[in-house]
């Protein structure tokens, strides 16, 4: 029999298995019967007999017994706190810059795709008056190795660091979009409304799972004179295992 | 027959049911999300000792008050000190006069705008002029102090008025319009060598703000204020300044007290009058507060007055006569 227990949304572990120094059994089950079938195109596997199976649950744990349960997939994320730049002056030029870094776990062998998009656009708005920061945008089709700002402009953008991130945020020391390389504070993006696939890996990962941490940088231009105002921008990332 | 009938329906619905109850393979997207909030304050102030354009005293006072009271630490409008060599074969001025040395400037040289005038101030350096006499008793020393409109003169025979030669520590300059930045160079006179020091700088945009009161009450209560001149001591650079302002009413037999006369902050142009309105806050009084006016206002007034008549008059008769 195995079963699977889910802690929460967060986190997730396994039944216990049995292992010694050479080998492992990952599930086990005491049944009547059962056997593997296949197609060209499909396969299945069967059991019949088992005692004890079905789904039950309590407040804080749910569990699904039965030895085919644990194919079901489930991917996790973890929760960043709030991000809070350093306060910066509105005239002249003046950048402010931190992070955030998510999590992702799966028992997906397919993995997981992990996207970023905010909840407005512009991204970074005042609180309390009309006030933004214009959302980044490359000079290329590429993102911008360096982030930029035009004298007369303000502008948001973000980079995402990890090993996992996407071939767009890969660069080779002076460009973005290629190479392998994965410098910190480099390849900056725009956020918009619609997601944006920043990280994707095709293996399953859990229980160590995957790390992305997305810079952002708030930058005035030198002949700008932004609006003090506290700004907010609101920032979604979806974790999906395909 | 219906024996085997039986057995085969039986062994069907067993196998239904124990196909129904087994577990399936599920292959669903999964899918989590996790949102953050990014959170920018942005301040109009750079700290850079420098009013810039955007900056105002009211949200950047370390820069836009530092350069309002510039004073000899003003490091961008300074000139460099030029050494002005004597002139050969002397002038009537005298050339003695115009190499100056780099020995006791005056400190703390700051020019004030004061209520359409300009106040200076500064420290002068401790001469041993007579040397009997000890130092604290010294004389302060001789200074020449010029101006101008363009620019800080840059020589004691520069050009540009001479507004003040004396001993002493502050002069009133009455001789300033308004709307004008003046530009004062302070030299102290060694009374050894007949030179002049370097100068000191300090420069001063002045300003008379005529108040013109404008009565917005939402009450039918009296209400009176006196127009009165206003100097903003605090203006920058570019001809900006903010101040603000207190006024105290009074109030008598009215229905409503008037609450908080504060114009707030008001920036300024560089050329002088102008009007401004005065909004005020109405708060309708209690009965209870009413009832305490009056009597303070019809009676109690009164016999403050008949009790501080009889003292006095119990004073002079058991103590004069």
């Amino acid at each position: 029999m195995c079963a699977t227990v889910y802690l929460s949304t967060m986190y997730a572990s396994y039944a216990q298995v049995m292992q010694s120094s050479n080998y492992s059994i990952n599930f086990d089950s005491i049944n009547s019967g059962g056997v593997i079938s296949s197609s060209t195109n499909y396969g299945t596997e069967d059991t019949l007999g088992e005692l004890s199976t079905g789904d039950s649950s309590s407040t804080n744990y749910s569990i699904s017994a039965g030895y085919q349960q644990n194919d079901t997939y489930f991917i996790a994320i973890s929760v960043a706190p709030n991000l809070t730049l350093s306060s910066i002056s509105g005239i002249g030029a003046n950048q402010a810059s931190g992070t955030a870094s998510w999590n992702v776990s799966t028992n997906d062998p397919v993995g997981y795709s992990l996207y970023i998009r905010s909840t407005s656009s512009p991204s970074l708005k005042a609180t309390t008056t009309n006030s933004s920061f214009a959302d980044y945008v490359p000079t290329g089709a590429s993102p911008d190795y360096a982030f930029t700002v035009g004298a007369a402009s303000s502008t948001f953008g973000f980079s995402p660091e990890g090993n996992d991130i996407v071939s767009r945020y890969k660069d080779n020391g002076s460009a973005c979009n290629t190479g392998s390389g994965n410098n910190t504070n480099t390849c900056y993006d725009g956020l918009s409304t619609t997601d944006r696939l920043i990280s994707s890996v095709v293996a399953a990962n859990y229980p160590i799972g995957a790390t992305t941490t997305v810079r952002f940088v708030a930058g005035v231009g030198s002949s700008k004179i932004q609006d003090a105002a506290n700004y907010q921008a609101t920032v979604i990332v979806t974790a999906i295992a395909p | 027959m219906s024996r085997i009938f039986s057995t085969i329906l039986i062994t069907t619905i067993g196998f239904f049911l124990l196909f129904l109850h087994s577990p399936m393979q599920v292959s669903a997207q999964a899918r989590n999300i996790n949102s953050i909030n990014v959170q920018l304050n942005v301040v109009q102030c750079n700290y850079d000792l420098m009013c810039d354009a955007g900056e105002v005293f009211d949200s950047c006072p370390s820069d836009c008050e530092a350069v309002a009271t510039s004073s000899t630490s003003t490091p961008s409008i300074i000139p460099e000190a030029p050494i002005q060599s004597a002139p050969i074969g002397g002038t009537s001025r005298g050339s003695e006069e115009q190499i100056r040395q780099s020995l006791n400037m005056a400190k703390d040289f700051y020019a004030y705008n004061f209520f359409g005038n300009v106040l200076l101030l500064w420290t002068p350096p401790r001469l041993n002029e007579y040397p009997l006499v000890p130092s604290f008793l010294q004389p302060n020393p001789f200074v020449r102090i010029l101006r101008s409109t363009t620019g800080f003169p840059t020589g004691p025979l520069d050009e540009g008025i001479v507004v003040y030669e004396g001993r002493g520590t502050t002069f009133f300059d009455t001789d300033v319009e308004n709307g004008i930045r003046y530009f004062y160079s302070l030299f102290v006179k060694d009374p050894s060598t007949g030179k002049y020091s370097w100068g000191s700088y300090a420069s001063v945009f002045v300003s008379k703000i005529m108040k013109q009161n404008t009565d917005t009450s939402t009450s039918s209560s009296n209400i009176s204020i006196s127009s009165q001149d206003k100097t903003f001591n605090t203006i920058d650079q570019n001809g900006f300044g903010v101040d603000t302002s207190f006024f105290d009413l009074n109030l008598r037999n009215s229905t409503s007290s008037l609450r908080s006369t504060q114009t707030g902050t008001m920036i300024i142009t560089p050329t002088s009058t102008m009007q401004y309105k005065f909004l005020y806050q109405s708060t309708p009084l209690s009965k209870w507060s009413l009832l305490m006016t009056f009597v303070y206002q019809n009676v109690l007034e009164y016999l403050l007055l008949i009790l501080t008549i009889f003292i006095l008059s119990f004073v002079f008769v058991r103590y004069v006569l």
